[in-house]
């Protein structure tokens, strides 16, 4: 049995201990924001926030993640009210296929919580996914952008 | 996927057949057959639920929900915000309101066949019988397809027109509704009302009426000089969706009751499974079936994670090949080949011996590019639903629903096949196959009843893609005494990709002569001086080799444009300038190369390890010059420093979307020339994931400027022109800072790396 916290929710899975944390969302929960790119770790297609870090849900075995607080790109923002990274986002014009991207928000969204204004050297260490459409210019963009905004909305994300 | 004359007659054979089964039932009810494929599309028709379709690409309900059919896959490329574009600016409604969708048709018309990318030929151009026939004939098997980066070039006037007869037939209906002259009523978004703003009806309340309209007889499309959208940066319609997660990419489909299922493919290319040992493995919590498909075997469970641990704890047992297919062997059959000239094809201008003697320099470099995949960040996958009653429902993230829905009817007992087209995490040639369709609709008949969702792993996808093929460029050129280059041979030696593609997915034999990709943008090319030969050796090997992101360009480019820089090299010229000087000034070559000689600074200053490479293309109806910037440390480590591109790609229907495909199309091109190589050993790819087959990412990626050539010219191609002068550029960068030539792709096999990576 895995207690984890959803999205500000509790679940209570019955589920193997080794279940990539990915597989739970996706396929236990349907939340299918969250997505599979290698199942190695690699891409940070999976990347969720576990307890304010950026984390890769396909290698992170739930049994790791029993207790903690998990953000999900599915509830980071509504139709109505985007968070400041998934504004900036739209403000960029920054998806293609779109595929990686939340990923990279949730990597964006853990950055902007520790460091207030990231410089280029310190976004470009702390968001190592990978994008196949070549959208990288229009992140880092994205990123400075989002920080401004969430100064402009007093530090609300 | 650009087509030959001879793959035209052979589609033309497929073509006729479909239209001869037309016939025949055409006669039967008495009707002329070849009107019934209405390619135009630009009929109208009310449905018995109040809704009307206002040509094949307009949808309006009573309730004014408004629908533009696309009928090509959202990859990335933008398509449904450009085309999007096209239909609502002559309708006269905002793309971005909240009653306006963009989706890709479930349902299948001749209307939405992709001729233009089939037959290589824009609509504009198509007014002669070879064409009239073509049309049809694509447009009887309803070959819906995206690919060559033909959607806006096919549709640009076809959708004009859609959006305008939509626009005049509701005007029709709104005269006689609201009793009013038409030159005095008024367009007010989506409804029409009187001068006095009165009486108003919305197109939701016109749109049966309209149906019944006739067609305009005299269509009037918008003056460029008119439009609201077209040649905006207008917000892409699929980002809202996007940056919540809540798209529905082909692996986030979700129905009642449905399960999973994974995929383990034969690791040796044309083994085939013999038996399965299932041993515990049927017991494991949530194991549905253990189901073997022949090349491969399937794993249904209830959870994604759980099938996929079963499917690669089972012992199977294969039947081998005869043959095992080597990369290595592929190169050096190539090689040879080259060296005694047993080309498959060759064209020649002059003679060329004689051209070689009165040369007073020659240059000889022969260059290598390794196979590669396409590694989409989606990985293949789609779910398919066959039915208690053997109707099929597919959900697939494809580049064609119609080879996926052939590839369903192939599995027996199949019946009303229907496709609906999913967002697609990428797809880069890798969507226009059938294999991922095939495959689960074979596991779906096995699990009948209920839906099944087949994901590859990443492994699967990386070893089971089917890839660009690597190639050999052998070129010799004669340099005159001005300079000049006054002869020039090329020899290219590749793996044909329309003979592997064209059986695999079309059922047509294998046949070299059908080859377009390996000598596209070298035949063509503008360099080619007064006395030239360019031929082809071809290699028999069953490596699957499939479309990839500009295909045969993306070696010809590689080839051409580093040559003519060692050409300049030889002749002690600046490259930039040399390349100008062998082309003809009013070539678009030439427009492009100029601009960015201007726009890069090309003659700006350079710190010391620092190079800067030129390369310019011609490809899917486009010219891309591409500018890069690098610098090299002592332990060759690479830093991409900066790149700039200028592109004419004719009209521009959003430009933000050009930039993006272009920034897009050169990170796809460098994280190749850098790191990209499968190779075959044993039958075997070696290559599984990331780590093997490595990414830019944002520490090693370039900043990318773009710069769009202004032009009235009809559109061209986005999506691939920009790829192909990006090794090229790299390896000139890496030349100029360093002397020292690439000639081998990735970079890496000349012991260079890439900083930040």
């Amino acid at each position: 049995m895995a207690r984890i916290i959803v999205n500000g929710e509790l679940k209570e899975l019955d589920v193997e201990d080794e279940m990539p944390l990915l597989w739970v969302l996706r396929d236990e929960l349907n939340l299918t924001g969250t997505k599979f790119g290698c199942g190695a770790g690699l891409c940070g297609a999976c990347t969720v926030i576990i307890d304010g870090e950026a984390a890769r849900s396909c290698i992170t075995p739930v049994e790791a993640a029993e207790g903690s607080e998990i953000q999900t790109i599915d509830r980071l923002g509504s139709e109505e009210t985007l968070s400041a990274v998934q504004q900036a986002w739209v403000d960029e014009q920054v998806p293609q296929c779109g595929y990686c991207q939340p990923g990279f928000i949730m990597a964006a969204t853990a950055l902007l919580e520790q460091t207030d204004a990231p410089s280029d050297e310190e976004i470009e260490e702390a968001v190592t996914n990978i994008c196949r459409c070549g959208t990288y210019d229009r992140i880092r963009a994205a990123i400075h952008r989002a920080a401004q905004l969430k100064r402009v909305n007093g530090g609300q994300s | 996927m650009t087509a030959n004359r001879s793959l035209t007659r052979r589609i033309f054979m497929i073509g006729a057949a479909s239209i001869g089964g037309v016939a025949l039932g055409g006669l039967g009810i008495g009707t002329g057959y070849l009107a019934s494929v209405d390619v135009e599309g630009l009929g109208a028709l009310a449905h018995a639920d109040g809704s009307a379709d206002l040509t094949a690409w307009i949808n309006i309900t009573p309730d004014n929900q408004i629908t533009i059919y696309v009928p090509f896959l959202e990859m990335g490329q933008g398509t449904h915000t450009g085309l999007g574009q096209v239909v609502a600016e002559e309708l006269g409604v905002d793309l971005g309101a909240a009653n306006v969708t963009v989706t890709h048709p479930s349902h299948e018309l001749s209307a939405y066949a992709n001729w233009t990318m089939f037959l290589n030929m824009r609509p504009e151009e198509a007014d002669n019988p070879v064409a009239w026939f073509g049309k049809r004939s694509i447009g009887a098997m309803k070959m819906i397809a995206t690919g060559g980066s033909s959607a806006i070039v096919g549709n640009w006037t076809a959708m004009r027109h859609a959006g305008a007869t939509g626009r005049e037939l509701l005007k029709a209906a709104a005269v006689e509704k609201l009793g009013v002259k038409a030159d005095v009523l008024l367009q007010n978004g989506t409804s029409f009302e009187t001068p006095d703003g009165k009486t108003r009806s919305t197109f939701g309340e016109l749109a049966a009426l309209a149906a019944d309209m006739a067609p305009p007889s005299d269509l009037k499309l918008k003056s460029p000089q008119a439009f609201k959208l077209v040649g905006r940066s207008v917000p892409r319609v699929d980002i809202p969706p996007k940056v919540r997660g809540a798209a529905q990419f082909g692996i986030d489909v979700r129905l009642p009751d449905m399960v999973f299922a994974a995929l383990r493919q034969a690791s040796v290319f044309g083994a085939r499974v013999k038996s399965i040992n299932e041993g515990e493995v049927r017991q494991r919590r949530g194991i549905i079936d253990i189901i073997n498909l022949g090349t491969a075997v399937a794993v249904v469970a209830d959870n994604t994670w759980r099938a996929k641990e079963a499917v690669y704890a089972l012992d199977v047992n294969y039947e081998w090949p005869q043959v095992y297919q080597s990369s290595g062997a592929v190169k050096s059959d190539l090689k040879r080949k080259i060296e005694a000239g047993d080309f498959t094809r060759s064209e020649s201008r002059r003679d060329i011996p004689v051209y070689l003697k009165r040369a007073s320099k020659i240059v000889e470099a022969t260059y290598e590019t390794p196979y590669l995949a396409h590694a989409t960040m989606e990985p293949m996958n789609t779910t398919v639903w066959w039915k208690d009653d053997d109707t099929v429902e597919v959900w697939s993230p494809t580049q064609s629903s119609t080879l996926a829905r052939w590839a369903v009817q192939e599995v027996e007992g199949a019946k009303d096949v229907k496709v609906h087209v999913t967002y697609a995490g990428g797809g880069f040639g890798r969507r226009a196959e059938n294999d991922f369709a095939g495959y689960a609709a074979q596991v779906a008949k096995a699990v009948k009843g209920r839906p099944v969702q087949v994901v590859w792993s990443r492994e699967e996808d990386m070893q089971h893609d089917v890839y660009r093929p690597g190639a050999v460029g052998n070129m010799m050129a004669g340099i005159d005494d001005a300079g000049k280059i006054s002869v020039l041979k090329a020899g290219i030696g590749s793996q044909s990709v329309f003979a592997s593609y064209l059986p695999r997915n079309l059922g047509m034999p294998p046949s070299p002569e059908m080859d377009e990709a390996t000598l596209e943008g070298i035949l063509s090319s503008p360099y080619l001086p007064e006395a030239w030969e360019v031929s082809a050796v071809d290699v028999n090997t069953a490596i699957p080799a499939g479309f990839w992101r500009s295909v045969g360009h993306s070696n010809n480019s590689f080839f051409t444009e580093c040559f003519l820089d060692e050409c300049a090299v030889a002749a002690g010229r600046d490259p930039l300038e040399y390349k100008l000087a062998h082309l003809p000034a009013d070539s678009r070559e030439a427009r492009v190369l100029k601009l960015l000689k201007d726009k890069a600074g090309w003659n700006g200053p350079l710190g010391n390890g620092r190079g800067r490479g030129v390369a310019v293309h011609h490809s899917f109806r486009s010219v891309v010059g591409t500018v890069v910037d690098v610098s090299v440390d002592a332990d060759k480590a690479v830093k991409l420093e900066r790149a700039v591109m200028v592109c004419d790609c004719g009209s521009v229907v959003n430009p933000k979307m050009v930039e993006a495909q272009m920034q897009g199309g050169l990170i796809f091109g460098l994280t190749a020339a850098a790191f990209g190589e499968i190779t075959v050993e044993e039958g075997k790819v070696q290559q599984a994931n990331f780590d093997e087959y490595e990414m830019l990412k944002l520490a090693s990626a370039p900043k990318i400027e773009v710069h769009i050539l202004p032009t009235d010219e009809l559109p061209g191609g986005a999506g691939e022109p920009g790829t192909p002068p990006a090794a090229p550029a790299l390896a000139n960068a890496i030349f100029a800072a360093t002397g020292e030539r690439v000639r081998t792709l990735p970079i890496t096999k000349s012991g260079y790396s890439i900083s930040g990576a």
